[in-house]
């Protein structure tokens, strides 16, 4: 579907933009957000701060990289995440003292995390294209065993085994530089 | 949850160098559907491939319609009847695959007529059911559609949906009229695919917007599923044929006494009867002739190069016996010989076609028996013949069989039929023909009797055939001549 004049329509700040963006793209947003904020208030609180953030950054959105689905996608993915760790992390300091060591992660850590992801990747893009998609919905969009075997017209246990072989694969050709 | 697992689960994986795409729940499920559609219309005639595609595309709709189920009504409907069209589609690929289909067809013995040629009320009426059952289950996918649209506050975009609805519903009549030719089907088929295009824009729209799914669970998943609606068929294809390759020989019912003293077989000597073949004849036979006076064979004797792929060596006799109700009346009898080496042959099958003109005389249903030695005792089992009328209306009577599977000699065949005469001062001249057809192959799909592909006139390769044509005469005594034609 092409969306450029709803871009266009965004980047200019026209009225009524926002409105289309929603009704276009308000379910797939909740579809994304759902599996990793299953708490509906978190999901609903998340799905506005990525519509706000999607009306304030339109102007760094480049068609050229991604479609507007996939950079809504991307946004969406990455609010809901932050959302979870805060979440988490709030439960943690109520429950920890204030002894344990910060873990925000220093630029040694970053570039090593940036180098593992990169050969992680390289090695999901050489599995088979279902293989992908499994890897993609189970570790990158947290979807449920059981929604991404029905969405796929496959038992659980068919994906669970997929995924197992998966997880043995990568394993072998990572060869341990993936250490999470 | 392995080790791995939790790494990678509990990390947060980073975003790739190229953003994923997001998962798009419908693309699968309509791809599936618009790839069952078309295989479902295509009929491609070689190759098998008229087989084939459509029991890929019925497994593929399937497929396609089994996670939408529990979308809304619409899909419900929609895979209830694909359901019960992929039973229907698949019992049917079965049935033809063994005498039952035949059966069935038998039970209710009449013909559609379209434009194209007569088929079996029984196979249009089967037709129609899968066509109206896949009518009923577009149309649940295009109300289904609708109502995912319906359900996200969006105006529904399923004009092409709708459009396949009317276009699989059209295809009934069509079919039932029996149009053809390319001028007709040529903007039908592109109709077709710009609205299976559009379908697949269609799914492309729910899944760019993504609108989620409420995915039905399965217990089967989609490749065990799908080789098992395309396994059982092409097994069926494979293998039935095999265990239904012969026709029950219904023999050993009478011990056949050949021989006699009755006075009129020296009469017959005398007219040029064969004495082999006199002497293979019971006396009941024989009394067929009483009142001879005349006789005229073809075919006699037989040479050697008369039994080529299992075809029989043929003699026909034609005898004009006295008769009280039309002063005479003619007997034909047609002697049929097969090898030893052919027993345990597949299928035969035998064609006789009384009067080519179908007016001029009248003639009777012929009656046969097939006759061979086993173990040094005489069998007799008989051949019955039925009457049916092919494309051109041409009367003729048709028998199926298989030669027995041991026969200690040469297997003969005797097949008895009168003609009488329309106007019994007139010399009557007339054309009738035999014709035999012998299956090579032990496989073959759909099942098919010898007198189906007699009546068809269309031989495979899996099949040989010859005909004899002769001339017939119709003359009463004195004016008979068996040497003036």
């Amino acid at each position: 579907m092409d969306y450029t004049k709803l871009i266009q329509a965004m980047q200019d700040r026209r009225p009524g933009a926002m409105e289309e963006v929603q009704t276009a793209f308000t379910p797939m947003l909740r579809y994304i957000i759902a599996p990793i904020l299953p708490d509906t208030r978190d999901a609903e609180e998340c799905l506005s701060d990525v519509l706000l953030q999607a009306w304030n950054t339109i102007a760094s959105y480049d068609p050229a990289r991604a479609s507007l689905s996939t950079w809504l996608t991307h946004l969406a993915r990455n609010a809901a995440l932050n959302r979870r760790r805060s979440n988490q992390r709030r439960r943690e300091s109520t429950a920890l003292d204030e002894t344990v060591p910060d873990s925000r992660e220093d630029p040694e850590q970053s570039f090593l995390k940036a180098e593992q992801a990169q050969a992680l990747w390289a090695a999901v893009g050489r599995l088979r294209w279902l293989d992908q998609q499994l890897f993609l919905r189970k570790y990158y969009y947290y979807q449920l065993t059981a929604q991404i075997a029905a969405e796929l017209g496959l038992t659980v246990r068919a994906v669970e085994g997929r995924l197992y072989r998966i997880r043995r694969r990568l394993q072998r050709e990572l060869g341990g530089v993936y250490h999470g | 949850m392995d080790e791995f697992d939790r790494l990678l689960y509990q990390s947060s994986v980073p975003a790739p160098p190229d953003l994923p795409e997001p998962p798009k729940p419908w693309k699968r499920s309509m791809g599936f559907i618009c790839w069952g559609l078309a295989f479902i219309s295509i009929t491609l005639n070689f190759l098998s491939l008229d087989l084939i595609l459509p029991a890929v595309g019925t497994a593929l709709l399937w497929l396609g319609l089994r996670p939408l189920r529990q979308e809304n009504g619409g899909f419900r409907f929609a895979y209830l009847c694909a359901t019960a069209y992929a039973l229907l589609h698949m019992t049917t690929i079965v049935l033809l695959a063994t005498p039952l289909d035949q059966f069935l067809t038998s039970l209710r013995n009449a013909d559609w007529h379209t434009t194209s040629g007569s088929v079996s009320l029984h196979l249009v009426l089967r037709a129609c059911l899968l066509q109206f059952l896949l009518t009923l289950a577009v149309g649940g996918l295009w109300q289904g559609l609708k109502g995912v649209f319906v359900r996200v506050g969006q105006s529904p975009r399923t004009a092409a949906a709708g459009g396949l609805v009317v276009f699989e519903a059209l295809l009934l009549p069509m079919a039932l009229i029996g149009l053809e030719g390319w001028l007709l089907v040529g903007p039908v088929l592109l109709v077709w695919l710009l609205l299976i295009f559009n379908l697949r824009t269609i799914s492309a729209s729910l899944d760019e917007v993504g609108y989620a799914l409420s995915p039905a669970p399965v217990r089967l998943s989609a490749g065990p599923a799908f080789g098992l609606w395309l396994g059982v068929p092409l097994l069926a294809i494979l293998l039935l044929p095999l265990l239904f390759s012969r026709l029950p020989v219904n023999s050993q019912t009478e011990v056949r006494v050949p021989g006699g003293d009755l006075p009129l077989r020296e009469e017959l000597l005398e007219l040029g009867f064969p004495e082999d073949i006199l002497s293979r004849l019971t006396d009941d036979e024989v009394s067929r002739f009483d009142g001879a006076y005349g006789l005229t064979v073809k075919g006699y004797p037989l040479s050697s190069g008369d039994f080529p792929d299992g075809i029989p060596g043929t003699v026909v006799l034609e005898v004009p016996v006295q008769d009280a109700r039309y002063g005479f009346h003619v007997v034909y009898l047609a002697c049929l010989f097969w090898e030893a080496e052919e027993a345990g042959g597949y299928m035969e099958g035998i064609k006789i076609t009384s009067d080519h003109h179908g007016v001029t005389v009248r003639t009777t249903c012929p009656q046969g028996t097939l006759n061979w030695t086993d173990g040094g005792v005489l069998h007799t089992a008989p051949i019955r013949f039925r009457f049916r009328s092919d494309g051109s209306w041409l009367p003729s009577y048709f028998a199926d069989f298989s030669l027995p599977k041991t026969a200690g000699g040469r297997m003969e065949g005797y097949v008895f039929w009168e003609a009488m005469p329309t106007f019994p001062e007139l010399q009557i001249l007339f054309n009738y023909s035999l014709t035999a057809a012998h299956r090579l192959s032990p496989w073959q799909y759909p099942y098919t009797l010898p007198s189906d592909v007699l009546l068809a006139n269309r031989f495979g390769p899996e099949w040989r055939s010859r005909c004899w044509i002769y001339t017939g005469q119709l003359a009463p005594e004195g004016e008979y001549d068996s040497a003036g034609y």
